[in-house]
């Protein structure tokens, strides 16, 4: 037996699972192998001293000390305020993935929704129907945009498509910040 | 009082009675300040972490689930609390050694002299250990914790849990060598 496999028998003899078989075949290498031996003295001295480690009794004062703080807590952190908050944070992300991957469809697909408007009679009866209030939204957030862009275009020049998708890239990833420090703070709960 | 299981209790707790958080806090008080204390060394130290264990189990009661034993949970829990705040203080650079000299001389002094010199070398050996194979070793060696709980605790794998015991007690013995040998020369 090699010093390697004597160590993995030493490792069971700690954990209590050193069959009868294992004992003879590592006693039998201490006594030729030094090194062994004296790590095996050390192990066992740790087992030892590992056994007479008691727990250690708190200060007296303690219980009290603690209970005079749980009291001080606000009654309510027991109720179900916290899945509370997490109903209200799924919703919220809801709507947004919701808002978001639609506004994503909508865009990659835009020329075969307009196409496949433009060919069924019934839709585009329909979409002829709200146009009039849809033209009216579009002239208001054209409007919008039209005056965001005078701001932007104002303050430094910039595209406002650029400006948009910095704001944009900044709201989607201060949320995500929000998310995973949300999680972070349930994981070290 | 003594024969309401742990999930019984907590059941009263949730609903405001405050004797049966009191009866889990004097079953369990013990064994979260002795694992804290043998990762913090000061006395001091581990009252304000224990207390601040309890508050936090209060505080999130309502979350535990009976799929673990309430004792692997508090030990999470504190697992958890005071591997967090040695990091911090980590980085408020306070030297290791400092704290170890501390301790040697803060303990009461009721056991007999040589078993508390070799209790104190044994101390001081897993004091060295970083805190990944440290907390292992407490919960194995002192608190007679199983692989698979351990592995629980601190949410590894048990080929992992194994491995850190190992190495844990590789370093350990190295470690008391290296004293010994310190000490004769």
């Amino acid at each position: 037996m090699n010093c390697k496999n004597s160590e993995k028998l030493i490792m069971n003899y700690m954990d209590n699972i050193l069959s009868e078989r294992d004992a003879i075949k590592l006693n039998e290498h201490l006594r030729q192998c030094n090194e062994c031996k004296e790590a095996f003295t050390v192990y066992e001295m740790m087992i030892h001293e590992f056994q007479s480690f008691e727990n250690v009794a708190v200060p007296s004062h303690f219980e009290q000390e603690l209970m005079v703080k749980i009291n001080a807590l606000e009654p309510g952190c027991l109720t179900q305020k916290p899945i509370a908050m997490e109903w209200v944070n799924s919703i919220i992300w809801g709507i947004f993935t919701v808002l978001f991957g639609s506004g994503i469809l909508l865009n990659v697909y835009n020329d075969k929704i307009m196409s496949y408007i433009s060919q069924n009679q019934t839709v585009s009866e329909f979409y002829k129907m709200v146009s009039p209030t849809g033209n009216i939204i579009i002239k208001h957030i054209n409007q919008m945009f039209n005056y965001i862009q005078g701001i932007t275009v104002y303050m430094s020049g910039f595209m406002i498509f650029d400006y948009l998708k910095i704001v944009c890239g900044i709201s989607i990833f201060a949320l995500c910040c929000l998310e995973i420090w949300t999680k972070r703070s349930k994981v070290d709960a | 009082m003594k024969t309401i299981d742990d999930y019984d209790l907590i059941q009263f707790c949730i609903k405001g009675d405050q004797d049966a958080f009191s009866e889990i806090v004097c079953r369990y008080k013990n064994l979260v300040y002795s694992v804290i204390l043998r990762m913090v060394n000061d006395h001091e130290e581990a009252n304000d972490l224990a207390q601040e264990v309890f508050i936090k189990v209060y505080k999130n009661l309502d979350k535990y689930s009976p799929e673990y034993k309430f004792s692997t949970w508090i030990m999470r829990i504190t697992t958890n609390l005071v591997i967090d705040y040695r990091r911090k203080r980590k980085q408020e650079t306070v030297p290791i050694d400092e704290m170890d000299y501390e301790i040697s001389s803060a303990d009461t002094p009721e056991n007999s002299y040589i078993q508390k010199e070799q209790e104190n070398i044994v101390s001081t050996a897993i004091r060295s250990l970083p805190d990944m194979y440290r907390m292992p070793i407490i919960l194995y060696h002192q608190q007679d914790l199983s692989y698979q709980e351990i592995g629980e605790i601190i949410g590894e794998p048990l080929s992992k849990v194994k491995n850190r015991i190992f190495r844990g007690r590789k370093m350990l013995k190295e470690k008391l060598i290296e004293m010994k040998e310190g000490n004769t020369l």
